[in-house]
């Protein structure tokens, strides 16, 4: 990934292709967008601890536990219902109702979404390493929510739309064609030395962050075993079930105004 | 007196005898032994003056061999029982000497008689072989009357009575000699293997009283074990909506009692959940989905199918010799379905038929007609068609390791056990005869043989003596007839232009038995009758009558 503070983001794609990707062309695959509020329009939504689990009620058609559902994704609501849910708690079991009314179609639209989802934006943990001067660029590591343990591979999970027995459920993400040994998205390279430190403090400052573009790659799968937990001791949680997407491009986000600040494409 | 006493006794077959306890013994062993002999010997003759099936040749092939061998053990008895009273042994230790020397003599006979058979057999050439498989078919013929000999013509009567039955023993082995014997059967062999065929289904009154018997028995399966099994199949896949609400509602207790609901479950238990679903009879599919009520109620349905299937199945397999038939069939359909058929003709032992057999029978008057024409003449046809290329085959193919050696095999072994048999039997019979007169003596005027060496050569001698005599009394017509005189000077040279000694006994004596068994068998039979109780030796008499078995 290599770019140039002077250019526009696509633009700056495209520069990150040219010198990352050994050169390859895949035109047309990104969406051609500067934000990323603007790709839930095109069909992209964002997988977070609201949307995450609610692919299993998407892709099965079970239901879901609102309440819980809410707490655990509370970070994630719009601002104004975000004041409203630690009413849910309230021991007035009518009012909690009425209050979940209010929910109701915000979750309704989410499911929309994802219904209709061509793909997702799927946060990444990224590590950068240190800028190496000779060849201008930062060694990238990344890894997706999960890891498998033994294992290069990571899953997108988040949330939960229900506990049981005290463990919470929630459904993943899996990448097709993706893990931490793959080629792709190894290096960040940046010529511009004071795009690069700046660049490093944003993201050390979480002001930025990596993010996969994903599309479907096949039909959601159950997982109708206890292998998928994680969350350890504190957090105990079992995926219900993975739904596989196709990553087909990194994009390296300003979370302050949600603007695309690199965009790199994956190689087939 | 003592001097004078000496020289006489020295050269005396005959002397005083004591009455000792043993000889007691030996009159009674005997007696019961003579007994049931006479009994084996009037049933042997019912086996072998008709066309016994291999199994009923080997029944009585292995009684009598035991009985043989029982007969020679009793020989030795006398030995055993004197020397018991010379050494003082006790009755435990006489027991077991009697027990063991029984054993080893009965052994070493009942092994004999079955080399002696098996020698004949594997020493035969494929000739005699090819021969003994029509003789032991035109011996069929001719017990079922169909076929007749020239110059040589038995009436059933005669054939019943006890010389005809035993010339219908040694038949074949009379016949054997015969000059160039293929070629005065060959025009006659769809003839002989029809009666034959006949013969064996026990004859057209017979096999149609068989017919209706196992067609009765056939109706009877179907009113009282098929459609009551239809209808219970019917009735269980009537019931199949009330099992899968039952089976459902159930599934929805047993979750919430473990406080979860179908669709909450997560999938992390959905497979403990099937395997418990699984126990309990429900075969949901392997990728089930605990919500799935549908899937639920599909596995329940096919499980009731699936029992009700193979509850429908057992039952009617249990009548049917383990095949099955569809549920829901008419009786027309019933009897006209392949398997029903096919346990039909076999009961009725038509093995080389494949037609449908009747179920519907015009009014009574016509109906034995109706059987004769459109069941048992295609029958005896097909028999024929199936049996002729047999019987007709070049002689290399019953030499061994030929496609017909088995049955060439067989049929001498038919051949030759009857005569042999019934030799051993009568031979056995007479000489304990002998014996039991010589005990009765000893014990009534004390008298008996001196020399127990000499009473062993003359005890034989006499029971042979008095089979000869029978030789000169012609109790019989069939010995008087111009064909068997033709057969006895061919069988003197035992098959060679030039007769000898042994064909010459052979014939001798095989004239005897036929004489002999006119006054013994009455006697013989009355004794099995009256004092065995009709025991049957191992040969039941529906084997020969060719009973239904389509009720088994």
């Amino acid at each position: 990934m290599r770019t140039n503070n002077s250019m526009h983001p696509l633009l700056r794609a495209a520069a990150l292709l040219a010198t990352l990707m050994t050169g390859q062309a895949n035109a047309g695959a990104l969406p051609d967008v500067q934000n990323v509020m603007q790709l839930e329009p095109e069909g992209y939504v964002p997988l977070n601890k609201i949307t995450t689990p609610l692919l299993y009620p998407v892709h099965t058609g079970k239901p879901y536990n609102t309440k819980f559902l809410l707490s655990i994704g509370r970070e994630n609501l719009p601002p104004d219902l975000r004041k409203l849910q630690p009413d849910l708690e309230d021991i007035n079991e009518f009012r909690v109702h009425a209050l979940l009314q209010q929910f109701e179609p915000y979750l309704n639209g989410r499911m929309e979404a994802l219904r209709n989802a061509k793909g997702y934006l799927v946060p990444l943990q990224a590590k950068l390493g240190e800028y190496d001067f000779q060849r201008r660029r930062f060694p990238l590591s990344l890894n997706m929510m999960v890891t498998k343990p033994k294992s290069p591979d990571s899953y997108h999970c988040a949330g939960a739309y229900d506990e049981f027995r005290h463990t919470r459920l929630s459904a993943c993400v899996s990448a097709t064609n993706w893990n931490n040994q793959n080629k792709a998205f190894q290096f960040l390279a940046i010529d511009d030395m004071q795009q690069a430190e700046h660049i490093k403090r944003q993201l050390l400052n979480k002001q930025a962050g990596f993010y996969f573009l994903m599309q479907n790659d096949g039909r959601f799968r159950v997982v109708d075993n206890a292998k998928m937990k994680y969350g350890g001791f504190m957090e105990p949680t079992l995926a219900s079930g993975v739904l596989p997407a196709r990553v087909i491009g990194l994009l390296l986000v300003d979370h302050t105004n949600s603007a695309i600040i690199l965009a790199g494409e994956m190689t087939p | 007196m003592m001097k004078t006493d000496a020289p006489r006794r020295r050269f005396a077959l005959f002397g005083p005898q004591p009455r000792a306890p043993w000889v007691w013994i030996m009159a009674l062993v005997t007696g019961v032994y003579l007994l049931v002999e006479c009994g084996f010997n009037s049933r042997l003759l019912d086996v072998v003056g008709g066309m016994p099936d291999q199994e009923a040749v080997e029944a009585i092939e292995e009684i009598g061999r035991s009985l043989s061998g029982i007969a020679l053990a009793l020989m030795f008895w006398p030995w055993v029982l004197k020397r018991a009273a010379d050494k003082r042994w006790n009755y435990f230790l006489t027991a077991l000497a009697l027990l063991v020397l029984t054993i080893v003599v009965a052994t070493a006979v009942y092994r004999g008689e079955q080399k002696l058979v098996d020698g004949i057999v594997e020493r035969s050439s494929a000739e005699q072989r090819f021969l003994a498989t029509n003789l032991v078919a035109l011996q069929g013929a001719l017990v079922s009357n169909k076929v007749l000999l020239d110059e040589l013509p038995l009436t059933p009567e005669q054939l019943r009575a006890p010389d005809g039955k035993s010339f219908l023993a040694v038949f074949p082995l009379l016949a054997l000699s015969t000059h160039e014997l293929d070629q005065v059967l060959q025009a006659q062999k769809p003839l002989i293997l029809r009666a034959m065929a006949d013969q064996l289904h026990g004859g057209e009154s017979a096999s149609y009283n068989h017919f209706l018997t196992s067609r009765e028995t056939l109706i009877e399966t179907y009113n009282d074990h098929y459609v009551p099994a239809s209808n219970a199949y019917q009735d269980s896949l009537g019931g199949i909506g009330a099992r899968q609400d039952k089976a459902w509602n159930d599934y929805l207790a047993r979750l919430r009692k473990r406080g979860v609901d179908p669709d909450n479950v997560p999938p992390a238990y959905w497979s403990d959940i099937r395997k418990d679903v699984r126990k309990r009879g429900v075969n949901v599919a392997k990728d089930w989905d605990p919500g799935d009520r549908a899937g639920f109620e599909r596995a329940v349905g096919l499980s009731v199918r699936s029992e009700s299937d193979k509850r429908f199945r057992e039952g009617v397999a249990k009548h049917l010799d383990g095949n099955s038939l569809p549920p829901g069939l008419g009786m027309g359909a019933f009897f006209s379905h392949a398997v029903v058929q096919a346990k039909w003709r076999k009961s009725l032992h038509y093995k080389n038929s494949s037609f449908a057999l009747p179920v519907d029978l015009p009014p009574q008057a016509q109906a034995p007609h109706f059987f004769n024409r459109t069941v048992y003449q295609r029958v005896l046809d097909d028999d024929v068609r199936a049996t002729l290329p047999q019987y007709t085959a070049p002689v290399a193919t019953f030499a061994d390791g030929g496609k017909n050696s088995d049955l060439g095999r067989e049929s001498l072994r038919a051949l030759a056990v009857p005569p042999i048999a019934l030799g051993f039997s009568i031979v056995g019979a007479l000489i304990h005869l002998v014996k039991l007169t010589l005990f009765v003596i000893q014990l009534a005027c004390a008298w008996g043989f001196l020399s127990g060496i000499v009473k062993g050569f003359c005890v034989p001698a006499l029971a042979l003596l008095l089979l000869a005599v029978f030789h000169f009394i012609p109790t019989s017509e069939i010995t008087r007839q111009p064909l068997y005189d033709y057969f006895e000077q061919r069988g003197a040279g035992l098959g060679a232009t030039e007769p000898n000694l042994g064909g010459r006994t052979a014939m001798f004596f095989t004239r005897a038995v036929i004489h002999a068994q006119v006054p013994a068998y009455p006697l013989f039979e009355a004794v099995r009758l009256n004092l065995l109780g009709g025991y049957e030796f191992g040969y039941e008499s529906h084997q020969k009558t060719g009973k239904s078995d389509a009720n088994k």
